[in-house]
């Protein structure tokens, strides 16, 4: 069964390689932009998803806070509002757990194109789905004094600093490291802003340590992957980039990379503080400020007399 | 009704849309998990005895497996008591006897892939897939050099002992060494790195790589005095026959070739070709990763096919053993067949508990006994099984 995503993953990516030049991680690079194309439509819906529960944020922080002390009342309002707007809770989920099986595809006809080992290679047989590819097996795994299919703890070295003889491979994990977090940053959903009581709230708490732990985990875990996958890890986390701010569901606010600059969708305010009542304001605003969205919509719906429609907001 | 707590907190989790980023860390987990099984780089077993006439461990089993060599007594299948110059059984602090088995220096899962090489009555020569080289010594069963020599790649293929040199294929490069003192003599660069054990013939040092290429070079000086491409990687050992060389790739042929590197017949397989063949009274018998079975008659200028068997439907990576009237070999599938050496017929098989992709061994028992057919699998309860190869009865199992 896993075959069916894997062998046909390996064919194109051989293909690629005799394609062009004999060169690995040029292969890689455009094996990644193929797959991420491929599966452009999912992560479009996955993107428009998460922006409508984004413009949901408001109405369910004002839920959130008038059933605080009733959890099945608050979840109830909750799949309500849900309702109401045509908005699947999980419809940003879907996507992206359909994605996962292809990128694991992608990284793992990777590993076994670079065949490190004998069971990979032993694993490699019998994969390709055109004739003719046999004879590129296996794989030029060198590239600029680098073995691709070993970590980059275990390379000769091809700098000296100091005396000592290092790989630029070791580059690569704070590469992944940071391409990792950049993209995050920069492409993580804006989630619900501060409770009532100033303090970051759950979700916001959660993405902050998620954009934290998971570059530190796919930094660490470099130092022990083939220096291959890094090079893909580091390729795909720049093209998701890209893909992100062209796909124009929001601007890319490269503001989100300097320090203290969570991706939030409110400024954090103090309960005192009044809400600005300007429509450009950040949502997930005040509940007065909400409310007053709501009487606009709900008004424009009665000049329209059409069904309620979550619209996309410019930033 | 009842409802346990946890699915209470996953309904809960699914009621709040703020607790999502949790879903998510559920398969961003898997993703950086699903590389992990490549990381572990499982080593297969190798399998060689030790033949050292005069020396209390020769006819031993040297199983070479991981970061761990261990001696096996063909008679019992129990790893061999360590012993003293005098034959006595070495015991530790605790007055238990010792077995012999070396460990590597580092825990590594795939440290050793080549057989030791027997350098002399007293000691083994073992490289590993961490680039070093190790002299073991047999009455400790340790290292003399316990960090081990470096050398300038990794060893997957067993070395081959010349008259005053080691003959060793590593990560794109054939090496010589010093038999004595293991110095660097000459190396020789291929595209590719060299899986399979090298062999003298005529005067000539002979090797594949998976550079594609059948090498001749002279052993003295490394010079190359021939190559030929094989149009497909090639971790085959070639072996030799009525002065010929014998060998497949994947380019799914077999060859034979002259000692000057010319091809004189090929033959066409489904499949990859990755283990050497065996030869008996004029018949090649080789296997593909596809599963089959192949019996071909050696001509002058060509093979004719005898017979080609669908034995399993995973690959087939040993090389087959002909004994008797049986061509037995080892599948991924976990089994062994016995074939009918005339028509390629099953006659019987033996599940075992994993994989077998290493070379099996042959064990002669005398005269008048059954030889033993040896098999190493990646099951640590059946690291090592005996059977009888005329029935295929067990004799003995030994597990890690």
């Amino acid at each position: 069964m896993w075959d069916l995503i894997l062998n046909p993953f390996i064919t194109l990516l051989t293909l690629l390689y005799s394609l062009l030049g004999h060169n690995v991680v040029l292969s890689i690079a455009v094996f990644t932009v193929l797959v991420r194309l491929a599966i452009l439509p999912l992560t479009a819906q996955q993107q428009r998803s998460s922006k409508r529960m984004q413009e949901l944020q408001p109405e369910l922080k004002k839920l959130q806070e008038k059933h605080k002390n009733d959890r099945e009342k608050l979840a109830q309002e909750q799949m309500a509002l849900y309702k109401e707007h045509g908005v699947n809770p999980f419809g940003g989920c879907f996507p992206l757990l359909i994605q996962f099986p292809i990128l694991i595809g992608l990284y793992q006809a990777i590993i076994f194109t670079l065949a490190a080992t004998p069971f990979q290679l032993l694993d490699l047989s019998g994969r390709f789905l055109l004739p003719g590819l046999d004879h590129l097996v296996p794989l030029e795994n060198m590239w600029f004094g680098v073995d691709l299919s070993q970590p980059p703890t275990n390379q000769d070295p091809t700098v000296v600093l100091g005396g000592m003889g290092l790989s630029w491979a070791l580059l690569l994990p704070v590469l992944v490291l940071v391409t990792t977090w950049a993209q995050s940053k920069l492409t993580v959903t804006p989630t619900p802003s501060s409770g009532s009581d100033g303090r970051p709230s759950q979700a916001q708490a959660m993405t902050q340590s998620m954009t934290t732990v998971m570059p530190l985990m796919f930094g660490f875990f470099s130092l022990s992957f083939s220096v291959g996958l890094s090079i893909y890890f580091v390729i795909s986390n720049i093209i998701g980039i890209i893909q992100y701010s062209l796909m124009g569901q929001s601007k890319l606010d490269l503001r989100k990379l300097l320090p203290g600059r969570l991706p939030l969708a409110t400024p954090q305010r103090s309960p005192r503080q009044p809400a600005r009542p300007s429509p450009g304001a950040a949502a997930g605003a005040s509940p007065e400020g909400s409310a007053e969205r709501r009487q606009v919509r709900r008004k424009r719906r009665d000049e329209t007399g059409g069904k309620r429609k979550v619209k996309t907001r410019k930033r | 009704m009842i409802r346990c707590r946890t699915l209470n907190k996953l309904l809960r989790v699914r009621a709040r849309p703020q607790r999502y980023p949790f879903l998510l860390l559920l398969p961003a987990i898997l993703f950086i998990s699903a590389c992990v099984p490549f990381r572990m780089e499982a080593g297969w077993p190798a399998l060689s005895t030790l033949d050292l006439p005069g020396s209390i461990y020769s006819g031993n089993i040297l199983l070479t497996f991981n970061d761990k060599i261990t001696m096996i007594d063909p008679d019992s299948g129990q790893p061999a008591r360590l012993r003293n110059a005098d034959g006595e059984v070495r015991v530790d602090a605790e007055g238990r006897a010792r077995i012999w088995e070396y460990s590597g220096p580092q825990a590594a899962p795939n440290q050793f892939f080549a057989k030791p090489l027997a350098l002399n009555a007293d000691n083994l020569l073992v490289l590993s897939n961490s680039e070093r080289l190790f002299e073991i010594n047999l009455a400790r069963a340790d290292a003399l050099n316990p960090e081990g020599l470096e050398l300038p790649g990794r060893v997957l293929a067993s070395p081959l002992a010349g008259e005053d040199l080691v003959y060793v294929g590593a990560e794109r490069t054939m090496l010589a060494l010093d038999k004595q003192s293991h110095q660097l003599r000459w190396s020789f660069d291929t595209g590719q790195s060299i899986w399979s054990r090298p062999l003298l013939l005529d005067g000539q040092l002979i090797f594949t790589s998976l550079d594609h290429h059948l090498y001749a070079l002279d052993p003295a000086s490394g010079s190359e005095i021939w190559r030929l491409n094989l149009n497909g990687a090639a971790p085959v050992a070639p072996v030799v026959h009525e002065g010929r060389l014998y060998t497949g790739s994947f380019s799914r042929r077999i060859f034979a070739i002259t000692s000057r590197g010319s091809i004189q017949a090929e033959f066409t397989t489904e499949d990859w070709v990755w283990g050497a063949p065996a030869i008996v009274d004029g018949v090649l018998y080789a296997a593909d990763l596809a599963g089959n079975v192949y019996a071909l008659q050696i001509g002058e200028s060509n093979f004719r096919l005898l017979w080609r068997s669908e034995v399993s439907e995973r690959a087939i990576r040993a090389t087959p053993v002909v004994a008797g009237d049986y061509v037995i070999v080892a599948a991924r599938d976990q089994n062994l067949y016995w074939l009918d050496r005339a028509d390629g017929r099953v006659y019987f098989t033996r599940e075992l508990a994993g994989e077998v992709v290493s070379d099996m061994l042959l064990l002669d028992q005398g005269p008048d006994a059954e030889p033993l057919l040896a098999v190493s699998t990646l099951a640590n309860e059946e690291a090592l099984v005996a059977f009888g190869v005329q029935n295929g009865d067990r004799r003995w199992t030994y597990s890690r």
